[in-house]
């Protein structure tokens, strides 16, 4: 409970007045959204399809209409736009590249946003993420953080996944702001079904709403490791937070699922339990 | 008439990203209209008692003057909007 305490001043007398409201609870307080994320910055130049090959190579201040292909190590990507309705917005071989700023915008065709292939891995920052029907695919080594992930592709047959990771092992999604408005599949898709577990996943301080369950815990898999932690749940599109729920098919054995809570409704700042 | 004044927030249990409507409602601070009194008198005239009577119209008292404050709240910045006693803030 918190108190909105007001005041009326009638004929020079002050009359108080007060009342009680309910807010969201969350460990990070407020969370990533437009505002917070992407390329906000003007005057921006115009490309075509990029390819960033040389190692080290900076890319800064683009709108790259088509697909950003990244096969040099240590890329960094700032303050661009990146839109495209191919099959991927960024395709990311390279080891260590750096997104940060970016408005990444996909189509109903695109597969994600952020694809790693090869073993390449990014650190992500700031990223607006729309468009695409997932949001992000990671694999090993990648992070997320300070991000929104919302407005996914909605076509017949499509599955949404705000992130899906993809035999990810080390992998960090901490402290952002995933939304998945369609009563299907996930925010966060850890189950890969045997074919090419994730092991080592932290998932930690975002907000989520969405999906068909929010969260696929890596069940069936055999995977360990897994960290969800201080994450809470919105109701926003679903009394559950997902259409059937906040999370499934997740295994208590080996993985860690401890302080998250009710972003919002009637059970907020309450444990949402596995 | 007593004075009171209330506010209500909605909803009360706000997502994030909501909005929610602070509203302040005040009772009691209502006009009183123009009203016709009588005033009666006697009149001593000799030995003889006279009553006499006339009306008159107490003049009408209106609202008084209402301001009012944007309510605070923590983790909550309430804005003023067309209306001066409702106010709306952003749900973080």
């Amino acid at each position: 409970m918190t108190i909105v305490a007001g005041a009326v001043i009638i004929g020079g007398h002050t009359y108080a007045a007060e009342t009680t409201i309910i807010l969201p609870t969350g460990g990070g307080g407020t969370y990533p959204d437009a505002t917070a994320t992407g390329c906000h910055q003007t005057g921006l130049a115009s490309s075509k399809d990029v390819t960033a090959s040389k190692n080290g190579q900076v890319i800064d201040g683009l709108n790259i209409t088509g697909t950003l292909t990244i096969t040099g190590d240590n890329v960094t990507v700032r303050n661009c736009r990146v839109s495209t309705g191919g099959y991927w917005v960024i395709i990311n071989y390279g080891r260590g590249t750096v997104i940060e700023n970016c408005t990444l915008i996909g189509g109903v065709n695109t597969q994600a946003c952020i694809g790693d292939a090869d073993n390449g891995y990014f650190t992500g920052t700031a990223l607006d993420i729309s468009g695409s029907g997932d949001g992000l695919k990671m694999g090993s080594g990648s992070r997320l953080s300070d991000s929104y992930i919302h407005d996914l592709a909605t076509a017949e047959g499509i599955h949404n996944d705000g992130i899906e990771l993809t035999g990810a092992v080390n992998t960090v999604v901490r402290h952002n702001t995933i939304l998945n408005e369609n009563g299907q599949t996930s925010c966060i898709m850890l189950s890969e079904y045997g074919s090419n577990p994730n092991t080592n996943v932290l998932v930690e301080d975002n907000l989520l709403a969405g999906g068909g369950y929010t969260i696929y815990g890596g069940a069936p898999d055999k995977a360990q490791g897994h960290i969800l932690r201080g994450n809470v749940f919105s109701t926003r599109f679903f009394d559950r937070c997902g259409y059937y729920g906040p999370v499934a098919y997740w295994s208590e054995t080996g993985n860690t699922w401890e302080n998250n809570t009710w972003a919002d409704g009637p059970e907020a700042g309450q444990p949402v339990g596995p | 008439m007593t004075i009171t004044a209330t506010i209500t927030v909605s909803p009360a249990a706000p997502k994030s990203a909501d909005t929610v409507t602070a509203t302040y409602t005040v009772t009691g601070n209502d006009p009183v209209a123009p009203t016709s009194t009588q005033v009666s008198g006697v009149a001593h005239v000799g030995d003889q008692d006279i009553d006499v009577t006339t009306t008159i119209t107490l003049p009408g008292v209106p609202s008084l003057p209402e301001t009012f404050t944007a309510p605070t709240c923590d983790g909550l910045t309430f804005e003023a909007t067309d209306q001066p006693n409702v106010f709306t803030a952003l749900v973080p």
